[in-house]
């Protein structure tokens, strides 16, 4: 569904690039993650893969249209979901959706439904103005579903909202996908895109440091370990064992029989940890 | 496409409306209108008073002056009297001497008064006396190039109603569509609307007639309340719609060029100093620029005034709207290519 080879953009137009030759494709019905620290070139690449900022070299292809001209009737297929919260601040919630409800050229959902889904649906007729950031998030976030998309930009969709908001936009990207939506996930939460993404593309500097799915990275990047922690002799005591060595094995099945084991975890590596492995610097900064 | 331009509209109208634009524009529409017919007198005559000291036995100057501009002569018979009217600063006095006849004129001036208006003074009662000495007074025949353009002059004040018409409904028009998409930008709700299938071309329409419309209404407004109900309609309408559609649109070109209000401005004051000089322009007819004509303000202040007050030129009219047609149809793909340009170009 979409399709990105070779793709440079620059800012200044002094060969400095923001984004430097950056080539991925993402498969219909998957969700996509492109996960990088700020400024890394995320929010770059999706304003090209969503026209609003032009193809200066590389090609780019977003269900099957060429992005240096995409016709206008591309963005009755595409949703985009932006980071920062963008509607009206003089029109209520309701008002903000029926308005973009109304330009599009197909069947497109009912808004006062799509506040409901992301429980918004008693402030609908308040002014956006009057609305927190997370309620702005939220409305810009059902926006982005109005028409149905095939394929669905959500960018930072969990920034700035609290944890039972994050929850219900994370299971409102698994129902699209379940609809065979194609998701590309822009965000520096590698919680968000562990829990969410198919592969992830980590973009560190303007280039794509690897593709993956999340937990291919962990398990190639982690060890193969289980930390244990027992009680024995009235003492808490830890034992990292590996399931790959005899000793360990046979140690592991005799803590588990005894029933002295109170907690027991894979030591696989997190996103962020590979992160900084591949990129030699953090997701946060 | 004709659903996504009302929905368009309606947002629109809507903003106009919450950010109490309506309100402004109704607002100054009737503070003209109160200027106009209570602050701003009707003649605007900037000619002195007289004071005349008639010596002569018949007095037939004095008796002149009275019956033909008795709201600006005094005639004092005393030299105490002719002294003291003379403090008034804004009094010139004529003293007459002779004994059937009017023999020796001597005027009086402040000093300040202008060499146009001593001169004409001068012929006035140069004109008069030879008359009453039974002289021929010279005749000057004359050729009237533009006979509709000296017919009966409106009053001062309702002469200023097209101006402001102009003014109301065109600039400041260009000043909120502006302001409309500067807060667009801040709210990058335009963003929004790039990624759906609305194009350039519907959204700076819809922008510009729901302007128009407001334009409409000023004009409305101002029309009744100072020329009354029965006027030129269909003219004044049709040339003020245009007006501000054409305006409007060369506005959204020229605001898109910058991020915000603040920088826009110097454009816009020096925008609206060359857009107004139709209206120097229409207060001194005889002073002609070069290609001020070209300006779409021209043609509709001119046609303005003559569906006010008019003069039997009709065809000033109907080249208005020509000429506004024109040039709305070379402002429209501009303002859709530079549009479409800066946006993409410079994503705001």
């Amino acid at each position: 569904m979409i399709k990105v080879e070779e793709l440079l953009h620059s800012y200044t137009g002094n060969g400095r690039y923001a984004i430097a030759g950056v080539s991925f494709e993402v498969e219909r019905g998957e969700i996509f993650g492109f996960l990088g620290p700020n400024g890394a070139g995320k929010s770059t690449t999706q304003k090209i893969l969503t026209g609003l900022l032009p193809v200066q070299a590389g090609r780019v292809a977003v269900a099957g249209q060429d992005m240096r001209r995409p016709a206008r009737s591309l963005f009755n297929r595409i949703g985009v979901s932006f980071e920062n919260p963008n509607a009206y601040r003089k029109l209520s919630g309701l008002e903000n959706l029926a308005f973009h409800a109304s330009l599009y050229d197909v069947p497109t959902a009912d808004p006062m439904a799509l506040l409901r889904r992301v429980g918004l649906a008693e402030a609908a007729h308040r002014r956006v103005g009057t609305y927190s950031k997370g309620m702005q998030q939220r409305l810009v976030f059902a926006r982005s579903l109005l028409n149905r998309p095939d394929i669905w930009f959500v960018d930072e969709p969990t920034a700035g909202v609290d944890p039972t908001t994050t929850q219900a936009i994370k299971e409102i990207v698994r129902e699209e996908r379940e609809r065979g939506v194609t998701v590309f996930l822009t965000t520096n939460n590698m919680h968000v895109a562990d829990a969410l993404c198919d592969r992830v593309a980590f973009l560190n500097e303007g280039k794509i440091v690897t593709v993956d799915s999340p937990r291919e990275l962990k398990l190639k990047y982690g060890q193969k370990v289980i930390l244990v922690e027992h009680r024995s002799e009235g003492r808490l005591k830890r034992e990292v064992l590996s399931p790959l060595v005899e000793g360990d094995r046979v140690e592991l099945q005799r803590l588990l029989a005894a029933g002295q084991v109170e907690t027991l975890h894979s030591q696989e590596a997190t996103l962020e940890e590979v992160f900084i492995k591949l990129a030699g610097r953090g997701l946060g900064g | 496409m004709l659903r996504r331009f009302s929905a368009l509209m309606g947002k629109d109208i809507k903003l106009v409306v919450r950010h109490h634009h309506l309100t402004i524009v109704v607002a100054v529409a009737v503070l003209y209108a109160l200027l106009v017919r209570f602050f701003i007198p009707a003649d605007l005559a900037v000619e002195p008073n007289l004071v005349i000291w008639d010596r002569a036995t018949t007095g037939a100057i004095a008796h002149w002056y009275r019956e033909t501009q008795p709201g600006r002569t005094k005639v004092v018979d005393t030299e105490t009297a002719y002294g003291a009217a003379l403090q008034d600063a804004n009094r010139v006095g004529v003293k007459v001497t002779g004994n059937q006849i009017p023999e020796k004129l001597e005027l009086t001036f402040q000093g300040f008064e202008g060499r146009r208006l001593r001169r004409l003074l001068e012929a006035t009662l140069s004109f008069q006396v030879t008359a009453m000495l039974g002289g021929a007074p010279p005749g000057f025949p004359a050729t009237i190039l533009r006979p509709g353009e000296g017919a009966e002059q409106p009053a001062f004040n309702l002469s200023l109603v097209p101006v402001l018409v102009l003014f109301e409904a065109a600039m400041l028009g260009m000043l909120l569509s502006a302001v409309l998409l500067f807060g667009e930008k801040d709210e990058q709700t335009l963003r929004a609307y790039r990624v759906s299938p609305g194009g350039p071309a519907e959204y700076l329409l819809a922008r510009s007639l729901t302007m128009s419309i407001l334009a409409l209404i000023s004009a409305a407004v101002l029309t009744l309340l100072t020329v009354g109900p029965a006027t030129n309609w269909p003219v004044i309408l049709a040339v003020v719609f245009l007006g501000s559609m054409t305006l409007t649109l060369a506005a959204m070109v020229l605001a898109n060029l910058f991020r915000n209000l603040g920088q826009f401005y110097v454009t816009y004051f020096l925008t609206m100093l060359v857009l107004m000089l139709p209206a120097a322009v229409y207060f001194q007819p005889g002073v002609r620029l070069p290609f001020i004509d070209l300006l779409p303000t021209y043609p509709l202040v001119y046609a303005l005034r003559e569906a006010y007050f008019p003069t039997g030129s009709p065809g000033v009219m109907a080249r208005a709207v020509l000429q506004l047609l024109a040039t709305l149809a070379v402002v429209l793909p501009l303002a859709i290519l530079t549009f479409r340009r800066q946006l993409v170009v410079k994503d705001v």
